[in-house]
């Protein structure tokens, strides 16, 4: 072997090492071998874990044989239990924790308690980040470049997770935890969601044990389309008061408390996905007066904007130098135009939002109380990521009392809508709120879910705590993450590798890097190693590179839904180039510069599948711009 | 052309369920009336905030189709039906193009007219014209039932779920009947999506 071929050939083997991430196994026993109650680590690269030689002794007379069981199969020791939490539809600025006017206490008290996030990402829509966040791949690696209500059956868009994508359910599930999925499931095939099955593609088909909750973007909270694992329930039939966002934390708080009674030492995992704040805003009575009561919307978006970027500057979650975007003049009116009829109905909107995502944040709380109750909060990792995707603007620019007015292309006038007025939120209606409220949730970036290339529609709040582990309570973190940063993330604090094989199927490579390194106050300004990740949603793309950020500018607003398809992706979009390591925002485009920034030029760095950007309408779909670590071509 | 059996089925979701929005279709439900008269839905899909449904009232089948809770057209049959055995059938007509326009680009083809024929045992009883209809997309969290109803009535006057039938349904059909363009319709569309393109 030349000297050429051996560095190479170390070289590969250190990147597969550097790659896969995987740590020399060393199974790991308790108890006697054989005896009821020992247990085993496992090598978790190829799952499920092969069977258990007999380790007894068989003899013709069953007194003199001596028996063995299979051990029962743990984490690593000291793994946490963990709850993911994810809400839906809530702006990087709705929530007080960072520095919205709508109380969130939990998640207050989950960020004092640990960790904040803020330079957080999701892929602008629901199912694309959901995928994303359980298999720790990119959207359209995992079947999911769109939501699954529009898939087609092209490779990253069909709306299958596919079997080489093992879930973080199933990682989890084989080494040894208890699983469980609450609340909204939107990463099952459209097809396969009926009582016909195959039930594959359910929460219980990914590998999560118990599925409580509703299939598809979003359901009525008063009278939803509800299953227990893959069965309809209809619990809320007689019971006028029953809502899902309060049922959903009972069952949660049930699965844990039963598993705790009977078996203390079980590790668990749950995935708590609550349809809040996604339309329909259903919370109960009791929480629109308590928010009313606040006035919190009383003077306006535009006034709310300058409030919440007051109060972000305050809590220190943007830097001191960010700039506030300016207000969407050409799309959006300002509140000073307005009617007072208009007024007196968007005030009303934005409460019942307001309310229901208070609602929302209260319930999580009851959930994480429960852990606490069980004596279990200091070696629980608990991840909540404050939205899906931006604000949504789906509300059409007056709001809507009927969601689904806006998705057949039916906007009401708000003199129509005001019969609802007193209705808005209980189950005759299924409301959204007017779109300028949407831009204001996320303050102080520019436009809102569905549109990937600003951050209005991918930068979302974070807290983590975990108090055996994270010391730096209250500590705030800047570095560029993503949610397929999660499972990585997950992986490394429990010590279980990343499956190289599930059921005999090779597993593709995570896409994301763990964002554990930054829990030590130590490494509270190390560099983010997530250098480099594509956006695109719809045919708009951005590119995230290590400090800049190539974001395409939309040529349609989200809220038009029925607007003239755009022929040619490729060439429709204009792009814009910011340093976003001194330009917070996105404020100033300086692709035009002279600073050297050309959004033309080409980086290719070393060892770098190269991709283009300008090629492919559907971007993202390359996996090279997915899963590569490193250049790109921005323009061909 | 869809058919079941009678059975009480709820729960399927748009994904797996026959699609009326934008086309012709026929529902036909041959259902046994008990002595002492009956009540409770045949079939629906949707509920408060759109869709339809066909149901008895005091014995009397109806048929509602509600626009987006914006409006609901009813058929109604003035008579009771008999003990026995029956058939009830809701026939409509859509004027229009359907969905292929949209490969054109085009949205003309969703959303149009249509007239609705409620008929009892090859009776008509009751017939209204829809000026507009839902073109594009019913409630994804409501569901096609037979049987009885989930999640929210499609008129809260009329019912409210689960409304359990009362009698027995013995086979409930669906024949779809989308429009197909053409020659002409699609020379049309095609120089209209061409003179867009070349407007661009």
């Amino acid at each position: 072997m030349t000297t050429g071929h051996c560095v190479v050939l170390c070289a590969a083997l250190a990147a597969a090492i550097v790659l896969t991430g995987v740590p020399s196994f060393a199974q790991h026993i308790t108890g006697t071998p054989g005896s009821p109650d020992a247990t085993t680590t496992i090598d978790g690269r190829y799952l499920p874990p092969p069977p258990q030689a007999f380790r007894g002794q068989i003899e013709l007379n069953a007194d003199r044989s001596k028996p063995a069981w299979p051990m029962r199969v743990v984490p690593p020791k000291g793994a946490p239990n963990i709850l993911l939490i994810m809400t839906d539809d809530v702006g990087f600025a709705a929530p007080s924790t960072f520095g919205g006017v709508i109380p969130t206490p939990v998640l207050d008290r989950i960020a004092a308690n640990g960790l904040r996030y803020t330079n957080f990402h999701s892929t602008s829509l629901c199912s694309p980040t959901r995928a994303a966040l359980i298999t720790g791949r990119n959207h359209h690696a995992v079947g999911f470049g769109v939501v699954s209500d529009r898939s087609t059956g092209f490779p990253g868009y069909n709306s299958v997770i596919g079997k080489d994508n093992a879930t973080i359910g199933r990682i989890l599930l084989e080494n040894g935890y208890r699983t469980s999925w609450f609340g909204k499931d939107h990463n099952t095939p459209e097809w396969v969601a009926s009582q016909a099955g195959p039930f594959d593609q359910w929460p219980t088909g990914l590998g999560f044990e118990h599925f409580y909750g509703f299939v598809g973007g979003d359901t009525n909270q008063w009278q939803p389309h509800l299953f227990n694992d893959t069965q309809a329930i209809y619990p809320y039939v007689g019971h006028p008061t029953w809502n899902l966002t309060t049922a959903m934390a009972d069952d949660a708080i049930h699965w844990m408390k039963e598993l705790n009674d009977i078996d203390p030492a079980m590790p668990f995992f749950l995935h708590y996905v609550p349809g809040g704040t996604h339309a329909p805003h259903h919370p109960t009575p009791e929480w629109i007066e308590k928010i009313h009561t606040m006035h919190l919307f009383d003077n306006g978006w535009n006034a709310l904007r300058d409030t919440i970027f007051a109060n972000q500057k305050k809590l220190g979650v943007i830097p001191q130098d960010a700039k506030l975007t300016p207000w969407p003049d050409q799309l959006l009116k300002k509140w000073d135009m307005l009617t007072t009829e208009e007024k007196k109905l968007y005030i009303r909107q934005a409460e019942v939002y307001a309310a229901y995502l208070a609602y929302t944040d209260h319930e999580i709380g009851r959930v994480i109380q429960a852990v606490e109750d069980m004596g279990k909060l200091d070696n629980t990792l608990i991840i909540y990521i404050s939205g899906d995707n931006g604000a949504s603007a789906e509300g059409s620019p007056n709001g809507t009392p009927n969601e689904l007015l806006q998705f057949n292309g039916i906007e009401l006038p708000v003199a129509e809508q005001m019969q609802w007025y007193d209705a808005w939120g209980n189950d005759q209606t299924y409301p959204h709120f007017a779109v300028a409220w949407s831009w204001a949730f996320d303050t102080p970036y520019k436009w809102t879910k569905q549109i990937p290339s600003f951050f209005g529609g991918t930068r979302q709040g974070m807290a983590i705590s975990w108090p055996a582990r994270i010391a730096d309570k209250g500590g705030i973190r800047w570095q560029f993450h993503h949610v397929i940063d999660i499972v990585p993330t997950i992986l490394e604090v429990t010590g279980i590798p990343a499956p190289v094989m599930v059921d005999g199927i090779a597993q593709k490579p995570i896409d994301g890097v763990s964002l554990a390194y930054a829990f030590d106050k130590a490494n509270a300004d190390a560099p983010s190693p997530h250098k480099i990740q594509y956006f695109e949603m719809a045919g708009v793309q951005g590119l995230y590179n290590d400090g800049w950020m190539l974001s395409a500018v939309p040529v349609r607003p989200p809220w038009e839904l029925l607007g003239k398809a755009i022929l040619d992706p490729a060439s429709a979009y204009k792009f814009e180039l910011y340093d976003v390591r001194h330009d917070w925002t996105q404020y100033t485009d300086v692709a035009a510069g002279d600073d050297g920034a050309d959004v033309c030029r080409v980086r290719e760095e070393p060892g770098a599948a190269a991709g283009c950007l300008g090629d492919d309408a559907r971007g993202g779909a390359s996996p090279e711009l997915g899963g590569g670590p490193a250049g790109v071509h921005l323009c061909g | 052309m869809f058919t079941y059996a009678g059975e009480t089925v709820t729960g399927i979701p748009g994904g797996a369920a026959p699609k009326l929005l934008n086309t012709s279709y026929t529902i036909t439900a041959d259902i046994e009336v008990p002595q002492g008269g009956v009540e409770g839905i045949v079939h629906t899909n949707g509920g408060r905030f759109g869709g339809y449904g066909m149901y008895l009232l005091k014995s009397k089948p109806v048929f509602v189709w509600n626009l987006l809770d914006l409006k609901r057209v009813r058929w109604e049959s003035p008579e009771a039906l008999a003990p026995g055995k029956h058939t009830v059938v809701f026939d409509f007509k859509y004027d229009g193009l359907g969905f292929a326009t949209l490969a054109f680009n085009n949205t003309s083809g969703i959303g149009r007219m249509g007239t609705g024929v409620l008929k009892v045992d090859g009776k008509v009883v009751a017939t209204q014209t829809m000026d507009r209809t839902v073109p594009l997309l019913l409630p994804w969290d409501e569901t096609f039932d037979i049987g009885a109803d989930t999640g929210t009535p499609v008129d809260d006057h009329d019912y409210q779920v689960p409304f359990k039938f009362t009698g027995t349904i013995d086979k409930l059909t669906i024949a779809l009947d989308p429009p197909k363009l053409t020659p002409e319709d699609e020379k049309k569309l095609s120089d209209a999506y061409r003179a867009a393109q070349d407007g661009q």
